[in-house]
């Protein structure tokens, strides 16, 4: 692969230039009543070719590594910059502005576990979450895989980074069944160290899901107080994050515009993007544009303090660089999310917190949360969880609806929980408590 | 349009006669996908996006396992020689050789009129302007316009190792608009997207401007519209909603995999009565120039017109080679994959409830109080306990059989097949719409149709100020 002469070639043309290279090997295992259903080796390669002249940009990419397929991506990139809008925003990070990368050392040795571990670790949390709960009967997916990956960004501003990292997962999805009544759970967790992910904590966790399930109820409209799990408060972050990105801001499409600097949720709200967190999935120092990434407050004590940015909408709002230019790999430009999203944990006891809670709902599945107009802030979600009652988690409720606005349930939030967890979305929440809920069924 | 044939007879056959004869079953998959996206946001071509993606899955069967490697372009021998290092325990079990040779079949089902290269990109560019301008022309108070037009060529190549050579492909256009318009502090949002498998005649066959003044008149109903209410409601969804609530509420139930490990509602059901007799659903995947069809599957199964539920009974299931094989019928031609780093597994096409013979007006004129949907948003669904829920774009309340005000804000809630059973009427028309279909990690494009139909009731909830205080359990 000539990366090199690309960019000298796309300086010849009179274009400035950008190269994303980066490929995934992965191996994964499906098992399933003990049996091996599937075994894959997948790689993944491909390279992503921008070109910017005039502020006009053009991008292509192309799977694979041959030379005159990345000839070819060139072309149709200079091609599509020829007829593009000029935008004076679009320009490329220059090597001063990528030059003080903070070391991410959490993976200092190779690990290559081998198809066989794979397997022994699906086999191994199948058996076990069998043998937890005599209702748990069928699995619809038992899959093991590990991924090893590599990325290099190179462009004509002398920005040259690269780098490596690998990822285990365990994830399994099961069918649980007590009279009759049938209700499905998942499990999905992942490791960066040195060891797969352990394969008893997944099948505890997942049990103790499904069997929270059964005869759900359905709930009389009211207001409550919800206690969502962990897994839930980083869908629901997650899901309005979007609104906090630069583009959307500059566009005028976000809840927040005009509101940097100002309370937009309660005091007990903090959410920081961190990719220096140790346990966090985030491998690389550099986002997909190769700006270096850092650790920043997005939320503090509920005041906003900044948007996230790529270049393009640092230039549009005339903010500094955020490191925030995540990429969907190579095929597709650098859009704006965050690195690993950390909703900070708080003092609170979740245990002592489900004992003290009145009128109270333990929020474990929303759906629809995809809809969420993140312009308006409304949203329209289905709900289901359990009814917390004499301090305890019981009876489980389904078919709810809560219908509202974020901006509302940010100022709805009274306690943070101190059981933080971590999500292979690239999120950790912990629990936190919601008062005042509208639900109706 | 030429087949596609990126391996000749000397070089397949090579690669079957390295790895096949310890394994049931080889198969040799070949992609080769080309496209062009433009984006045009913000009164500007924001983004353009040119692909190739090109690759190789190999998968083999040996009993119930499957082994599959994938890479991009042609690096066969990479694959070759990983399977060959593999090659001990994995025994063949005796199965007939067919010795017929054939030729490459070739028989797509859509084929294009006019080449995507008929066009320049500026050409291509100026019609998303003009689309744009058309709505800011009509409409007040628009925020924002994103307007997307994709179009790809997606060519396959799969040998199987009982010597079925086929090459199919699949054209696709995708034109779709969102329109945002200011309605006071808030702001209101509508979508329409339309679509298919054809070429440059897409813009002769379509009105792309009807596309998003569509999408700009959906969101400007909802402009001082009050929100929905909430509670339990007859609910007609007319046909301009298209098919979300069948491939959602229903669809995903009979994809055979999901029947086959018992995490369908419908495992068990076949012959019986699982929708009102007014209903019948079927999945066609031989439509010519619509989004979900093929001419053969990507295992090489001829696609077909399949029954689900006729008059409201089970008839079948969407099939690949291996769930037809365990549930003992044949494949449908329903096994997709995204591409080629995928393993196929049983997807919907084009997915519908067949026109009934009721007329749409009346089936709105006979309800007393309720909610008429004319735009459907996305929607999830739990196929095990068959819940979903839906995000719906334009409605309105009925009154004694009157449309009356629109509502916003509503998403309706049900269970699959509770919907069915109380479909009580099935209009004489038929609306489609155009997507794409996610099911584990896989987009597929698909489509889906539904007649105005009356279902008995469902859950909506909204955002009415008139909630009750309640006693709880």
């Amino acid at each position: 692969m000539e990366f090199e002469k690309t960019l000298k070639k796309i300086k010849d043309y009179g274009f400035e230039g950008e190269i994303y290279y980066s490929v995934s090997k992965s191996k994964s295992v499906k098992v399933n009543e003990k049996k091996i259903e599937e075994q894959r080796e997948n790689i993944d390669e491909g390279i992503g070719i921008r070109v910017i002249k005039h502020g006009r940009v053009g991008f292509a990419f192309t799977t694979g590594n041959k030379n005159e397929d990345i000839e070819k991506t060139l072309k149709y990139a200079m091609e599509i910059a020829e007829v593009c809008e000029s935008d004076g925003a679009n320009i490329l990070p220059t090597k001063d502005e990528c030059s003080l990368y903070q070391k991410i050392d959490k993976q200092k040795q190779w690990f290559e576990p081998g198809i066989d571990n794979l397997i022994k670790n699906a086999f191994l949390c199948e058996e076990i979450a069998l043998s937890l709960d005599s209702r748990i009967k069928s699995f619809r997916d038992i899959e093991s895989s590990f991924t090893h990956f590599y990325s290099h960004i190179l462009n004509t501003a002398e920005v040259d980074i690269s780098g490596e990292g690998y990822c285990s997962i365990l994830h399994i999805t099961a069918v649980g069944e007590e009279k009759g009544d049938r209700q499905l759970g998942f499990e999905v967790e992942y490791s960066i160290k040195e060891e797969l992910p352990d394969a008893e904590k997944v099948a505890k966790k997942l049990v103790s899901k499904i069997v929270k399930k059964f005869y759900p109820i359905e709930l009389k409209p009211g207001k409550y107080n919800l206690v969502l799990s962990p897994f839930i408060t980083a869908e629901l972050i997650s899901s309005f994050i979007t609104a906090l990105t630069g583009d959307n801001i500059y566009k005028r499409k976000s809840i927040f515009v005009d509101k940097l600097d100002k309370n937009i949720g309660s005091r007990v709200l903090n959410i920081v993007d961190d990719p220096f967190d140790y346990n966090s999935i985030s491998l690389f120092n550099f986002d997909g544009e190769g700006v270096p990434v850092r650790k920043k407050y997005i939320i503090e004590k509920g005041v906003l303090k900044t948007f996230l940015h790529n270049k393009y909408s640092s230039i549009k709002l005339g903010d500094r660089l955020t490191g925030n230019g995540v990429r969907a790999g190579y095929r597709a430009i650098p859009g704006i999310a965050p690195i690993h999203l950390n909703i900070e944990k708080g003092e609170n006891n979740f245990e002592s917190l489900i004992k003290n809670v009145n009128d109270g709902l333990y929020i474990t599945e929303l759906m629809g949360l995809h809809t969420i107009d993140t312009i308006s802030g409304e949203f329209s979600i289905g709900a289901s969880g359990n009814i917390i009652s004499s301090g305890e988690i019981k009876k489980a409720v389904h078919k709810m609806t809560i219908a509202g606005n974020i901006r509302d349930i940010l100022e709805q939030i009274v306690a943070v929980c101190d059981n933080t967890e971590y999500f292979v979305s690239g999120v950790c929440a912990p629990s936190i408590l919601l008062e005042g809920v509208s639900i109706s069924g | 349009m030429k087949p596609y044939i990126p391996l000749n007879k000397n070089e397949y056959k090579a690669i079957f006669e390295s790895i096949k004869d310890e394994f049931d079953y080889a198969e040799i998959f070949c992609e080769n996908k080309e496209g062009l996206t433009l984006i045009f946001d913000d009164r500007k071509l924001e983004n353009v996006i040119r692909f190739v993606s090109s690759g190789t899955g190999i998968r083999l069967l040996s009993g119930d396992k499957t082994i599959f490697y994938s890479i991009p372009s042609d690096r066969y021998d990479e694959i070759v020689n990983k399977i060959k290092i593999k090659k001990t325990g994995d025994r063949r079990q005796e199965t007939e050789k067919r010795k017929k040779k054939k030729e490459v079949i070739f028989e797509p089902i859509s084929e294009i009129k006019k080449d995507f290269s008929a066009m320049s990109l500026n050409e291509k560019a100026d019609i998303l302007k003009k689309v744009d301008n058309s709505i800011r022309e009509k409409y007040q108070d628009v925020l924002q316009v994103t307007i997307r037009y994709s179009e790809s060529m997606r060519k396959i190549f799969i040998v199987t190792d009982d010597e079925n050579v086929i090459s199919d492909i699949t054209p696709g256009i995708i034109f779709a608009v969102n329109v945002c318009l200011r309605d006071g502090e808030e702001i209101r949002t509508g979508y329409k997207a339309d679509g298919g498998q054809y070429g440059l005649e897409f813009f002769n066959i379509v009105d792309v401007h009807k596309i998003g003044l569509e999408a700009a008149r959906i969101a400007a109903v909802q402009v001082g519209a009050n929100p929905a209410p909430c509670g339990r409601f007859p609910v007609v969804i007319s046909s301009s909603a298209g098919g979300t609530m069948i491939h959602e509420a229903c669809g995903h139930g009979l994809e055979a995999d999901l029947v086959e490990k018992g995490f369908s509602v419908y495992k068990g059901k076949t012959g019986k009565r699982v929708a009102s007799g007014k209903v019948t659903v079927i999945d066609n995947g031989r439509l010519a120039g619509k989004r979900g069809s093929a001419s053969f599957d990507d295992e090489g199964i001829k696609t077909e017109k399949v029954v689900l539920i006729e008059n409201g009974i089970l008839k079948g299931f969407l099939h690949s080679k291996k769930t037809a094989k365990k549930m003992n019928t044949k494949p449908t031609g329903n096994s997709r994959r995204e591409s080629y780093s995928n393993l196929p597994i049983p997807r919907m096409r084009n997915t519908m409830i067949n026109p009934g013979n009721d007329d749409p007006l009346d089936i709105i004129k006979s309800v007393e109080k309720g909610i008429l949907v004319k735009n459907m948003g996305g929607g999830e669904v739990d196929p095990v306990t068959g819940n979903f829920v839906f995000y719906v774009g334009e409605a309105y309340l009925i009154e004694k059989g009157e449309i009356k005000e629109p509502i916003r804000g509503a998403i309706l809630l049900g269970s699959g097949p509770e919907v069915l059973l109380n479909i009580e009427k099935v209009g004489n028309d038929l609306g489609f719409n155009v997507g794409t279909c996610g099911k584990e990690g896989q987009g597929v494009p698909v489509s889906d149709a539904q007649p105005t139909i009356l279902i008995k009731e469902l859950i909506v909830g909204g955002q009415s100020t008139e909630l009750k205080d309640s006693i709880r359990n």
